[in-house]
C-alpha cells in the first residue's frame, strides 16, 4: 500500500512538471530559420528547439554528449571521425509537412554537403556564414555515408575542436526529403520560414517581428518536452519587457536593464538567475603602433587600471574582473594565473622604465552603441599616470571596420563562445595567423611565435587533458606578454518567474526550453 | 483643371527620382562594411568577400543604383539581405499593422483634437481653454517613448486595464484577409478576440495620437477664432440663429477647411512616425521593421521603406492639393 502510495505520489510529481505554456521575451526577432544561413543569436533560440546536430552540449554546461548520433569513433590519426546515427529517429511532421520520414545518412550527407558547395541549393546564392567563418572547407575533406545509419568525416589535419563544433546550430541536420520536396515545388526558400527538424519542439506559427509558436513534438524520440507551448516574444524595449514580466504577462526575460534588477528581484514571484556566462571583455593594444610594442608601457596600462571598479562602475556589479582570454567556466582555464593588480606607483615606474617617465598621448576607439562611461573610465584611470587618452567614437559598423584594419591604437573588444572549446578564443583570436588575416579578430596584432606553437599544436591533439596543459602554457605565454587588458567577465542575466524552473542562463545555446518546465 | 492635375503629378517624378539617389547614396556614404556588420565579430575575410559579393558591393557606385533603379521600375524592391524575405511581401505584411495603429490614432486625433479646439475657441480665455492649450503644448513637447512607458506603467501595471504589449494575446489566433485584427476578429465572428485587439490598441493609438491631438486641438482653436471674426458670423448672430447652428454651420464648416488640408499630411506622418510608438508598445509594424533594418544595415529594406514612406508622402501631398484646388479654385488658377 505503502509502495503504491509513494507510486502515485511520484506519478503526481512527474505530472505536475508536465504542460503549460512559456512565454520567453526577448529584444529582437530571429532573421531566419536556416540555421546554416543565420549568423544571428536570436535565430537560433527557436532552431535549437527544433533541430539537432550529430553532438550537443550537455543543457547549461560545456560538455559534450551523444544527440543525434548515438555514438563515434575517432581514428587515431585524428582524420576520421564515423559517426553512428540513432535508430528510430523521424523528423516532424506539421501543417506544412506530413511526411513521416526517418532521419538517416542521407539527411547528414544533405545538411553538410550544400555548405560545401556540392550539392547546391537555393535558387539564389546564399552565403553560408557561418560555415565560412568556421573555416569548415579547409578542415573537411569529404563526407561519406558508410551505410543507412554511418556517416564518417575525414579531415585534411587533425583538428581536435572539429567534435565541438559538429555540436553548433549552424551544423544541424536538416530533412533531406522535405528540402527536395520544396526544391521540386520551386519554393526552396521557405526551407528559411518552415524549418523541419527532429528537436523536442515543431514550429507552430511564426509573426515576423512579433512571435513565434512553437509546439512541443509528442513523437521526439528522447524524453519529451515539458512544456505544451513555448511562445518566443519580441519585445524590444527592456523596461517594458520588465514590466510584462511584473504583470505575469511573459514568462521569462533576456537582457533586463542592470538598474532594473535590484526592483526586479525584490518583487515577490520574480527571481533573477545571474552567472558568469563564456563572455571575455578587453581592451586591445595594437602591438604594432607605438608605443604599445613596448611591453613595460602594456604592463604599466595594466596595473594602472582598477578592474575592479571597472566592473563596478560599468556592469554594476553584474560582471567579474576578468583576467584570462577565455572565461573561467571553459575546461583549460589556468587557474593560477593572478591579474596584475591596481599598483599606480609599480605603473609609474614601469611607464618610466620604458622611457615614458612624462607619460604619452593616445587615442582609444569605441563605438556609440558601448557604454560611454567604460571608455572615460580608462581615459580617467589612464590620466593618473600621464597617459592622455582622447576618446573617439564610431557607428558600430565604421567601427568594427577599424578595429578590424587595425587603425586604432587602443580598442575595446569581446567575445562570446559560440562552441565550448578553448580554440574558439586562443586560437581564432590570438594566434598569430588570426593576426596576419586582414581584416583581423586578433585586435593587438599579438604575433608570438612561442603562443601560437602552443595554440596551433592542441588543434591537432585528440587528448583533452594534454590539449588543456597546452592551453594553460599558452595562457601563461599569453599573460606574460599582456597584449591586453582584460576587463570584465560580464554575467548572463535573465528574469523570470518564480514558477519557471529548470532553465540554466550558462553554458552555450541556453535557449533550448525541453528542460524547462513550471513548478504548481 | 486637367492641366493643373497633370502638371501636379508630373512634378511629383523628379520628387521621386530625388528621394531614390538621396536614400541610395545615404546607405552608401555611411562609412564602415555593411558585411561586416552582418556576419558580426565572428567573420573571416572569406565569408566577408562572399557576402559582399552576393550583396554587390564590389561593384561600382553608379552600377548598383542603376540595377537598384531597373529593379524598382520592374516592381522588385529587392530581398531582405538578413532574413532572405522579399522586401515587398515583408512590407505588406506589416502595413496593416502600422495601417490600423495609425487610423486609430488619427480617429483618437480628431475627435478629441476638435472638440477640444472647439471648445477652447468658444471658451476663450477660460480655464479650459488655458489648460487645454496648456496640455496641447505638453503634447506637441512630450517624447513619445516616455509617454508610452508612463501608460503602460499606471494603466496596465498598477491598474491592470491594458495588456502591456504586443497586438494580441496569444489565446487568440487570427489570420483573417484584411491583416487588421479588429476587422479580423468581426469577420470571424470572434467577439473576444476583437475586445482584446482593441484592449491592445488603445495605449499605443493614445501614444501616437498625442502629437496630432495637441496640433488638430491649436489649428482648430485658431481658426476658429479666425472664422468667429467674420462679417458673416456675425450677420448669422445678428439675424437670431441659435448658436449651435452658428458655431457648427456658419463657423466650423469654414474654419476646418486648413484643418483638413493638414489631416491628410498627418496620417502620412503618422504612418512613418509611428517607429517609436511601435517599438515601446512592440507592435509589429513597419516601423519596427525599419529600426531592425537600419540597425542590421540591411540595405534593400532600408533603402525600399524609405522609398515608399517618401512615395506615401508625395502621393498624400498630391491627394491634399488636389482636394485644396477642388475646394478653393483660386489655387489651381493660380
Amino acid at each position: 500500500m505503502r509502495s503504491l502510495t509513494l507510486f502515485c505520489l511520484s506519478c503526481l510529481c512527474l505530472w505536475a512538471k508536465e504542460g503549460g505554456t512559456l512565454i520567453y521575451a526577448r529584444g529582437a526577432d530571429g532573421s531566419g530559420m536556416d540555421p546554416a544561413l543565420v549568423v544571428d543569436g536570436e535565430s537560433y533560440a527557436a532552431t535549437s528547439n527544433i533541430y539537432e546536430t550529430l553532438v550537443r552540449f550537455k543543457y547549461g554546461s560545456t560538455e559534450i554528449e551523444p544527440a543525434l548520433a548515438s555514438s563515434w569513433e575517432i581514428s587515431k590519426d585524428g582524420l576520421t571521425y564515423t559517426f553512428h546515427l540513432r535508430h528510430g529517429v523521424y523528423f516532424q511532421t506539421t501543417r506544412y509537412w506530413d511526411e513521416k520520414s526517418e532521419l538517416t545518412a542521407k539527411d547528414v550527407l544533405f545538411s553538410f554537403e550544400r555548405q560545401t558547395g556540392k550539392v547546391p541549393y537555393y535558387k539564389g546564392a546564399k552565403s553560408y556564414g557561418y560555415w565560412a567563418s568556421m573555416g569548415m572547407s579547409s578542415i573537411i575533406k569529404k563526407i561519406e555515408a558508410l551505410d543507412k545509419y554511418t556517416v564518417r568525416f575525414t579531415l585534411k589535419h587533425p583538428e581536435a575542436p572539429f567534435l565541438a563544433d559538429l555540436g553548433m546550430d549552424f551544423l544541424s541536420v536538416l530533412c533531406a526529403d522535405y528540402a527536395a520536396h520544396l526544391k521540386d515545388l520551386n519554393k526552396e526558400d521557405e526551407l528559411t520560414r518552415k524549418p523541419i527538424g527532429t528537436g523536442p519542439f515543431k514550429l507552430a506559427t511564426w509573426f515576423r517581428d512579433d512571435k513565434i509558436v512553437l509546439l512541443k513534438n509528442n513523437d521526439y524520440w528522447g524524453p519529451k518536452a515539458h512544456l505544451d507551448r513555448v511562445v518566443l516574444r519580441v519585445i524590444p524595449n527592456p523596461s517594458v519587457r520588465a514590466l510584462a514580466l511584473q504583470r505575469g504577462e511573459v514568462s521569462i526575460i533576456s537582457a533586463p536593464n542592470r538598474n532594473e534588477i535590484p526592483r526586479l528581484a525584490s518583487l515577490p514571484g520574480i527571481a533573477v538567475d545571474e552567472k558568469p556566462g563564456l563572455f571575455v571583455t578587453w581592451m586591445s593594444l595594437n602591438l604594432e603602433k607605438k608605443p604599445f610594442d613596448n611591453r613595460l608601457v602594456r604592463l604599466a596600462i595594466n596595473h594602472a587600471i582598477n578592474t575592479q571598479d571597472y566592473v563596478k562602475i560599468v556592469y554594476e556589479n553584474y560582471a567579474t574582473p576578468a583576467i584570462n582570454p577565455m572565461p573561467p567556466s571553459m575546461w583549460g582555464y589556468n587557474k593560477d594565473i593572478k591579474p596584475y593588480g591596481y599598483d599606480l606607483k609599480v605603473a609609474k615606474e614601469l611607464l618610466a622604465k620604458a622611457g615614458y617617465s612624462n607619460g604619452f598621448e593616445t587615442t582609444l576607439f569605441t563605438a556609440s552603441k558601448y557604454n560611454k562611461q567604460a571608455a572615460e573610465f580608462i581615459q580617467a584611470q589612464l590620466a593618473k599616470i600621464g597617459i592622455q587618452v582622447r576618446i573617439e567614437f564610431f557607428e558600430w559598423g565604421t567601427y568594427l571596420k577599424k578595429v578590424a584594419m587595425g587603425e586604432h591604437k587602443m580598442a575595446f573588444s569581446g567575445w562570446k563562445a559560440d562552441t565550448p572549446d578553448p580554440d574558439n578564443f586562443l586560437y581564432i583570436l590570438w594566434s598569430k595567423e588570426a593576426a596576419a588575416e586582414i581584416p583581423t579578430r586578433n585586435g593587438s596584432f599579438y604575433k608570438s611565435d612561442a603562443y601560437s606553437r602552443l595554440v596551433t599544436k592542441a588543434k591537432y591533439l585528440s587528448s583533452q587533458a594534454k590539449r588543456a596543459t597546452l592551453y594553460q602554457k599558452a595562457q601563461e605565454v599569453f599573460h606574460n606578454d599582456a597584449p591586453w587588458v582584460p576587463l570584465a567577465y560580464p554575467y548572463s542575466i535573465v528574469a523570470r518567474l518564480k514558477s519557471v524552473q529548470g532553465y540554466q542562463v550558462s553554458g552555450v545555446q541556453i535557449n533550448r526550453f525541453a528542460h524547462v518546465y513550471f513548478s504548481k | 483643371m486637367l492641366l493643373f492635375l497633370l502638371k501636379r503629378i508630373l512634378w511629383t517624378i523628379p520628387t521621386l527620382f530625388g528621394v531614390s539617389v538621396l536614400v541610395f547614396s545615404m546607405v552608401h556614404l555611411v562609412p564602415g562594411d555593411p558585411a561586416l556588420v552582418i556576419l558580426g565579430e565572428h567573420a573571416n575575410k572569406e565569408a566577408l568577400e562572399a557576402l559582399r559579393e552576393q550583396m554587390g558591393l564590389n561593384k561600382p557606385l553608379l552600377e548598383q543604383y542603376l540595377s537598384y533603379i531597373n529593379h524598382i521600375l520592374h516592381g522588385d524592391l529587392g530581398t531582405s539581405l538578413v532574413s532572405g524575405e522579399s522586401v515587398l511581401e515583408a512590407f505588406l505584411q506589416r502595413f496593416p499593422a502600422t495601417l490600423e495603429l495609425s487610423l486609430s490614432a488619427l480617429f483618437i486625433a480628431l475627435i478629441v483634437g476638435l472638440a477640444t479646439g472647439i471648445l477652447a475657441a468658444i471658451k476663450r480665455y477660460s480655464l479650459f481653454d488655458n489648460l487645454s492649450m496648456g496640455f496641447a503644448l505638453a503634447g506637441v513637447s512630450m517624447p513619445v517613448f516616455w509617454l508610452g512607458l508612463m501608460l503602460i506603467y499606471f494603466f496596465s501595471v498598477k491598474l491592470g486595464w491594458f495588456p502591456v504589449f504586443g497586438r494580441l494575446n496569444d489565446a487568440y489566433y487570427l489570420d483573417g484577409p484584411t491583416g487588421f485584427y479588429l476587422i479580423d476578429s468581426l469577420i470571424a465572428g470572434n467577439l473576444p478576440a476583437f475586445f482584446d485587439a482593441l484592449r491592445h490598441l488603445v495605449l499605443p493609438s493614445i501614444a501616437l495620437a498625442t502629437i496630432p491631438t495637441a496640433i488638430i486641438a491649436r489649428m482648430t482653436r485658431a481658426s476658429m477664432l479666425e472664422v468667429l471674426q467674420e462679417d458673416y458670423v456675425r450677420t448669422a448672430q445678428a439675424k437670431g440663429c441659435p448658436p449651435w447652428r452658428v458655431i457648427l454651420i456658419h463657423t466650423l464648416r469654414n474654419a476646418l477647411i486648413p484643418v483638413t488640408t493638414v489631416v491628410g499630411l498627418m496620417l502620412a506622418g503618422l504612418l512613418a512616425g509611428s517607429i517609436l510608438t511601435e517599438t515601446t508598445f512592440s507592435w509589429p509594424g513597419v516601423g519596427r521593421w525599419m529600426v531592425n533594418a537600419l540597425n542590421q544595415r540591411d540595405f534593400p529594406i532600408i533603402q525600399s521603406s524609405s522609398l515608399i514612406v517618401a512615395v506615401i508622402f508625395v502621393g498624400a501631398n498630391l491627394v491634399v492639393d488636389i482636394l485644396y484646388a477642388f475646394i478653393n479654385p483660386q489655387i489651381r488658377l493660380s
